[in-house]
């Protein structure tokens, strides 16, 4: 399923609608996976990233932008250290380590799941916040097993 | 200069004993008759010899001794002399007890007339131990009524007739006033007959009762002649008060420091006391002339009457009836102790003090909250006494090189050894440094980190004053962090604060430990914060969270160097947006201010609505439902350890008043240092950033967009033209009544209606149509300052001008002002102003907003002064109820008021949920959050078993009340539950500690994400919920009754204009506000609007509920009668009745044409009732809007104006066990006194909330139980607090101050001096409360036995 330990979910998904109107930079999309039956609403900054309904995006949840999965993934990691912070506290300083995952993507951010919510039937929904900055990530658990509430993920994207 | 604090207190007045002085008291006491009325010799002007003002009673003059002591003005004490009556004259003070006890006695043997088989009883009953002041009271009351209706005396057979007050001073008997002795009054008339023969005016005066005047003289003799047991029976405590001593023989002149005599100009101005003492001295020896020379009685008797009413206004010049017309009020013995500004209140219960300040004050947000700034010029002034030690030796010495005049400096040094005191502005200071000795005390300058008390009046609640740092600082005024300006209630527009600096090191400590800021950022109200974010930091900590505010690094790492001052290590988080560019967010910043770095400890975990939250709608979502944290707005909180996960800071989130706020969460998890730490964050990052920003309001900012002025044009359009149609219909009658109401009711209300949703429409379109930049509406969003209401006012639309509840009166015939028709009912002739601020209101527009505008402030004056008596009341009441070691609530006398306070012996201070010490749910998250995710996850028997165990096994649990711990288990069962229907779901089995299948990996990795629970967690859990309860138990010696009293109080000084509500109906009023919480505690009577509110049998048929209305509701005869008709015939006139049977069916009333005959034939002038209770005026059915404890939503329910609880209880169709009345009196008379307790509580509390004030129940209960604990409801009101107290000292300095004291040395009570009041006058500290509480209980001495007497034998 995927190229990496590191990358928990990836998966495309077509924007349906932009919501620009609430605040200056930020947008809210609602996006429909294309693979997975997902749904998808997410915060962004359109001033420095735009984004039209009709796009069609790649979305991938990583718990590292390192290449070698050699680091202790996060749900392994020792109890009582928030997991994840150990591994890449320091990896967003500049000129820090090799590049990484994100060479490949367009738009990159940091941020933690903080919230799971049931559904109907099947589905999920997992809830990330990136810096104040919303995703909500709705489908079947069968495809979110690698998502783990409480840890801290990168969120790439890119456009197709 | 005197002592200020004195460390030891050789004696303490244990108790007050209340006297009369006695003749021969008064002139031991005294050095020198006064004779003579004149003040002064002429020409000397010197005080003349034997005169009022006589040298030997001490000076007032500089420069001149005292005759009797030698020493001079200041030193002289003061000394007494007597004037010797030569007839005795009324007290006025115990006229009234004079009176009581003439009615008792034989007016001929001075026995008291009770008979003698009952006098045994009354006697024992009075010499009970510790009889308390209302028993007493109620057995004098006994003894007069039983002494009263006897006639004749069963001593001497004399007869006794009725006393009475003839005038002022004036008693007269008239012993044959009963019909029953109508002969012994002809056999007395009988005996003058002789001397009616020679003088035939006689029989005129005699009169037919047989009055006799009871002067003084008679009356003196028969209290003289009164035995020791007697006075027992009337109340007296002979030892103590004899009844002669009522009468004054001798008068005690005051020394003439108490009257000094002012001298200007070489007039002198005198007191009024000396006034009238001359005055009684000279009528007294124009009467011994005359009774030396012989004089004719009727100008003896003027000449008595004059020296009587002199000291009558001597002692009161208020008295009633003796008042002399157009002359300037004197200022008798009464009138300086009364009243405001009298001895009590003025000079007892409140002093002035010392080392004090007052200034205006000004806001800094870069002191922390607990700081206060002392302008040096203050500083320079007040100083502490700080003793020498070796490790202050060198500062103090500094300070007194430095002197007064520069500022660490000091005023005063004090010698250790023989406590020689030194000013050290004069002589020389080096010398008095180097000479500086450990021991000494300097009273140095206050400096940064000294401990002074900061407050503001009115001090309604304890917060009014509190304990702050010092810090000096240049210029004028006070300056304190914006913080702390809620409590205080201070703003900066000229308030002025008042700085007191605690002297001894107790003092200090006490202060920083019980009033410090920082323990005090909740209210005891209802543990609420009350310090928190304000105005300013609001709208920038809402700027600045908000969902597009983005950061490069240099500004980010800018913005958290605001806060912290560069004293704090800051890790910056990793960036929010790494790509295309790092960019941090305004949340982020905020996670950083609650935790700027890995080693702080606090991580806060809240979930909490916003000021202002639009709900996510979820057909904007597809496939999943949205939870609040997708709020379109950003208004819903989440912060999980500290991080912010969604949600912006406002009102809500960092303001006051929410438990569940950033501060408050904070404050319960981590304690105040870090909640006041994280403030102080706040403020600075707060000020700083929004300095930068810039916000500021201009005339831009209230011009409404085109588009929101033709929306709103057209929504005022429509209303009107809705308003003119609902009145043309009105006008033809064809409105559907609402319940209760008539047509014109109903149209009123109509309208009301329809111009309201006016107002609100447009406000909602401004807060669309306005920019995201506009000032206003930033604030009103967040909640910094004023709400949509007032942008839309500024903006768009004013709406309607309310008076007293309704639209604007007609002022004008018919009409609200002469610019309308007559009798129109239009918005825009009753007050309805459709221009906004910016726009300008039009004349009469402009009128009905200063009408209403009028209103308001009118209301707010007389409001504050009738919420201050109301504060006042409730805080004498309260005051001496504290707690004590085995938890109960006990007055200063030990009554038990409450056997655990409030019901669970909780602090409403330290309650975090709805009066729970914890909010489980949060609590729950937050134990989950800190206590990570690791481990294995239970199943939810696991869960249970777990929790069981652990409960059984802690200590702590023991201690928690089962109520407590039994909600725990409901909680954890509660999530066991969730755990296992999950688990369930994704069929984990129950017990199988290989859960991580393979197959089933899935499975497992979704149940744990959706909830998992392992132990930790639950220990986590667990030991919060204990370690809560144990803190939030209340101390022993807390004031729970003055904090009680302040709770309630406080809010009433900010209830609004809100005096009516509709009870469910409209026209129902129901009084609110100040008004209601005054009857409540008044325990009125009468009170405005009694409401009976029932629950019917059958509570679904509307025709049931009319059968039961019409049994309720009286029934006029014109109701139910078609037709009356006058009859005029040959052989009479009478009235022809043509009963309505339709009527009658329609009402559904069970009448028989029977009834209304014996109706009318039972009716007085022809007003006729048929039917119904008589005390209810009406009664209204009424469909529950919600559902509660009387029955379901939709269900009908009768509401009955008017009185008669019992009857319409027991109506057929009626509930008697639900139904309720708000009259307390009447609950009480029906249900009892628990009943009434029960009735009480749930007014105030309902009354509160109507106000969307919150205080805790504990507060209420304890109020209730003090206005019940005596068994019957006593109001807080003069009469009821006499009844609950027997502190004479506590009683004086409440209400008729005058009256209480003369009732005490009359019957010669005491005062144990136990209470608050009563140490504060005596200057005892306050000896069952707060810290003076704990006592030291040693083992009794061990005395050796009694040695035997030589002679005991003997005897």
């Amino acid at each position: 399923m995927s190229k990496s330990a590191n990358i928990l979910f990836d998966d495309m998904f077509a924007v349906t609608s932009v919501d620009s109107g609430r605040f200056e930079r930020v947008a809210r999309l609602q996006a429909k996976s294309t693979n997975f039956g997902m749904d998808l609403s997410l915060d962004y900054n359109h001033e420095i990233y735009p984004l039209r309904p009709s796009d069609t995006i790649t979305l991938v949840l990583a718990s590292s932008l390192q290449l070698a999965a050699a680091t202790t993934t996060a749900s392994t990691a020792k109890p009582g250290e928030e997991a994840g912070a150990s591994a890449s506290r320091e990896t967003w300083r500049p000129n820090m380590g090799p590049k990484g995952l994100e060479e490949d993507y367009e738009f990159v951010m940091y941020g933690k799941i903080y919230k799971f919510d049931e559904g109907a039937g099947e589905r999920v929904t997992a809830y990330m916040s990136f810096g104040g900055l919303l995703m909500a990530l709705s489908g079947s658990y069968r495809h979110m097993s690698g998502i783990v509430l409480g840890e801290n993920v990168y969120l790439l994207i890119r456009k197709r | 200069m005197k002592e200020a604090v004195q460390h030891t207190h050789p004696k303490v007045i244990k108790q007050l004993q209340f006297s009369l002085l006695s003749s021969q008291d008064i002139v031991k006491l005294a050095e020198f008759e006064v004779t003579h009325r004149d003040l002064y010799t002429y020409p000397e002007r010197l005080p003349s010899q034997n005169g009022v003002l006589d040298r030997r009673l001490g000076t007032t003059e500089k420069g001149t001794f005292c005759e009797t002591c030698g020493l001079n003005a200041v030193d002289c004490v003061g000394h007494f002399a007597y004037i010797k009556l030569a007839l005795p004259v009324f007290h006025i003070g115990y006229f009234r007890h004079i009176l009581t006890i003439l009615q008792c006695i034989c007016k001929t043997c001075a026995r008291v007339m009770v008979p003698e088989s009952t006098r045994r009883t009354f006697l024992q009953r009075f010499r009970r131990p510790n009889l308390e002041n209302l028993a007493r009271q109620g057995l004098c009351k006994q003894v007069l009524a039983a002494s009263r209706k006897i006639n004749v005396c069963q001593y001497c057979g004399a007869v006794n007739g009725t006393v009475k007050k003839a005038a002022a001073l004036k008693i007269v008997h008239e012993r044959f006033r009963q019909k029953k002795l109508a002969a012994d009054a002809e056999r007395w008339r009988q005996s003058f007959s002789s001397a009616i023969k020679f003088q035939g005016d006689l029989e005129r005066v005699l009169g037919s009762k047989g009055a006799e005047e009871l002067n003084p003289l008679k009356v003196l003799d028969l209290f003289k002649r009164m035995t020791a047991e007697d006075c027992e029976l009337v109340g007296l405590k002979p030892f103590h008060s004899r009844p002669e001593h009522y009468l004054w023989q001798y008068i005690a002149v005051p020394p003439v420091a108490i009257r000094p005599s002012v001298n200007q100009d070489g007039a002198s101005n005198e007191d009024d006391l000396t006034t009238k003492l001359s005055e009684i001295a000279f009528g007294n020896s124009l009467i011994r002339q005359s009774l030396n020379k012989g004089i004719n009685t009727s100008t003896l008797m003027e000449q008595w009457e004059f020296v009587q009413y002199s000291v009558a206004l001597y002692i009161n010049s208020e008295a009633p009836g003796i008042q002399q017309m157009n002359s300037k009020p004197l200022r008798g013995f009464c009138q300086r102790l009364k009243g405001k500004q009298g001895r009590f209140r003025g000079n007892l219960s409140g002093k002035r003090v010392d080392f004090s300040g007052r200034t205006v004050i000004s806001p800094d947000p870069n002191l922390r909250i607990d700081e206060v700034a002392v302008p040096e010029k203050v500083a320079r002034i007040l100083t502490y006494p700080s003793r020498v030690t070796v490790h202050n030796l060198q500062q103090l010495q500094k300070a007194v090189r430095n002197g007064p005049d520069v500022h660490p400096g000091a005023n005063y040094v004090q010698a250790g050894s023989n406590g020689f005191k030194k000013f050290l502005r004069y002589g020389n200071r080096e010398d008095a440094a180097n000479k500086l000795r450990i021991g000494d005390i300097v009273e140095r300058h206050i400096i940064d980190g000294d401990v002074v008390l900061f407050n503001r009046q009115p001090s309604l609640h304890r917060l009014s004053i509190m304990c702050h740092r010092v810090k000096v600082r240049p210029w004028r005024t006070f300056r304190l962090n914006e913080c702390v300006c809620g409590p205080y209630n201070a703003d900066f527009d000229g308030d002025e604060m008042n700085l007191h600096v605690p002297q001894t090191e107790e003092a200090r400590t006490e202060a920083l430990q019980l009033m410090n800021v920082q323990y005090n950022l909740v209210t005891p109200k209802n543990g609420e914060p009350v310090i928190a974010a304000t105005q300013d930091f609001i709208t920038a900590a809402y700027l600045l969270s908000k969902k597009d505010r983005f950061y490069d690094r240099r500004q980010f790492t800018q913005i958290c160097s605001y806060m912290v001052d560069a004293q704090t290590q800051v890790d910056i988080p990793p960036p929010a947006i790494l790509k295309p560019m790092q960019l941090w967010t305004g949340k982020q910043v905020f996670s950083v201010l609650m935790k700027p770095n890995r080693t702080s400890v606090p991580r806060v975990n809240l979930e909490a609505r916003c000021h202002t939250y639009h709900a996510p709608k979820p057909e904007q979502f597809t496939g999943f439902n949205p939870l609040p944290d997708l709020s379109p707005n950003d208004g819903w909180l989440v912060v999980v350890n500290s991080e912010v996960m969604c949600g912006v800071m406002d009102k809500a989130t960092v303001g006051s008043g929410k438990k569940k706020s950033i501060f408050g969460v904070l404050l319960r998890d981590y304690g105040p240092e870090e909640a006041s730490a994280a403030m102080n964050r706040l403020a600075k990052l707060c000020a700083r950033w929004l300095t930068n920003i810039g916000m500021s309001l201009g005339i831009n900012d209230v011009i409404p967009g085109r588009n929101l002025r033709t929306q709103k044009e057209g929504k005022v359009e429509t209303a009107y033209q809705d308003c003119q149609d609902l009145i043309a219909k009105a006008k033809l009658g064809l409105l559907d009544n609402k319940a209760g109401c008539n047509q014109e009711q109903t149209l009123e209300a109509m309208i009301s209606d329809v111009l309201s949703k006016v107002r609100g429409d447009v406000g909602n379109i401004c807060m669309q149509e306005l920019s995201r930049h506009n000032a206003p509406l930033i604030m009103a969003t967040c909640g910094s300052k004023g709400s949509t209401v007032n942008v839309s006012q500024m903006v768009a639309c004013v709406g309607q001008q309310i008076i007293a509840g309704h639209r604007v009166p007609d002022g004008f015939q018919d009409r609200s002002l002469p610019h309308f028709h007559k009798k129109s009912k239009d918005p825009p002739s009753k007050g309805f102003v459709r221009n906004s601020f910016f726009s300008g209101l039009t004349p009469t527009e402009f009128v009905f907003h200063a009408i209403s505008g009028r209103e308001g402030l009118v209301d707010t004056a007389v409001k504050t002064a009738e919420t201050g008596y109301m504060q006042r009341r409730l805080m004498k009441a309260l005051e001496d109820l504290t707690t004590h070691y085995d938890f109960t609530v006990r007055n200063s006398i030990g009554g038990v008021v409450q056997f655990t306070y409030g019901d669970d012996g909780l602090d409403p201070a330290s309650l975090e949920g709805d009066a729970q010490p914890l909010d489980f749910s949060r609590s729950w998250m937050h134990a989950q959050a800190i206590s990570g995710r690791h481990g294995m996850g239970l199943s939810a028997p696991q869960v249970l078993e777990f929790v069981d165990r652990e409960l059984k096994a802690s200590s702590a649990a023991s201690k928690c009340s089962t109520v407590y711990i039994s909600s725990i288990i409901a909680f954890i069962e509660g999530v066991s539950e969730r755990l296992a229907i999950v688990r369930d779901r994704h069929h984990i089995e129950e017990e199988s500690p290989n859960m991580e299948m393979r197959n089933n990996i899935e499975h497992f990795r979704a149940v744990e994400n959706m909830c998992k629970v392992t132990q930790k967690q639950l220990k986590v859990f667990l030991s919060l919920c204990l370690d809560r309860y144990a803190r939030a138990k209340i101390e022993p010696g807390s004031t729970v009754g003055a904090v009680g009293a302040q709770s309630i109080g406080e809010p009433g000084t900010q209830m609004t204009l809100k005096t009516f509500h509709f009870a469910g109906v409209a026209s129902m009023n129901v009084t609110l506000g100040v008004p209601r919480i005054k009857e409540i505690i008044n325990a009125s009577k009468a009170i405005h609007t009694p409401i009976i509110t029932t629950k019917l049998v059958a509570s679904d048929s509307e025709r049931a509920a009319r059968i039961v209305k019409g049994r309720l509701e009286k029934t006029y005869l014109g109701e139910i009668a078609s037709v009356i008709e006058e009859a005029w015939g040959a052989d009479g006139v009478y009235l022809v009745i043509h009963v309505d049977y339709q009527a009658i069916q329609k009402l559904q009333l069970e009448l028989t044409l029977e009834d209304i005959k014996w109706a009318i034939v039972a009716a007085r002038k022809l007003k006729i009732k048929e039917a119904g209770i008589p005390t209810v005026q009406r009664a209204i059915i009424n469909i529950k809007e919600k559902d509660d404890s009387r029955g379901k939503k939709g269900d009908k329910e009768l509401i009955v104006e008017g009185n008669g609880l019992k009857e319409v209880m027991t109506t057929l169709g009626i509930v008697g066990e639900h139904t309720v009345s708000n009259h307390i009196i009447e609950v009480e008379k029906v249900l009892g006194i628990e009943a009434a307790r029960r009735t009480i509580i749930n007014e105030i509390q309902y009354t509160m909330s109507q106000h969307g004030m919150y205080i805790d129940p504990r507060h209420i209960m304890l109020l209730g139980d003090v206005m019940s604990y005596k068994g019957q409801v006593l109001g807080i009101t003069r009469f009821g607090v006499s009844k609950m107290k027997d502190s004479v000292l506590m009683l004086a300095s409440f209400e008729k101050t005058t009256d209480h004291l003369f009732d005490a040395s009359a019957f010669g009570k005491s005062d144990a001096v136990l209470g608050v009041s009563e140490s504060i006058i005596l200057g005892n500290p306050a000896a069952a409360c707060g810290t003076s509480m704990p006592g030291l209980v040693s083992h009794g001495i061990k005395l050796p036995p009694r040695k035997k007497l030589i002679f005991e034998s003997a005897l």
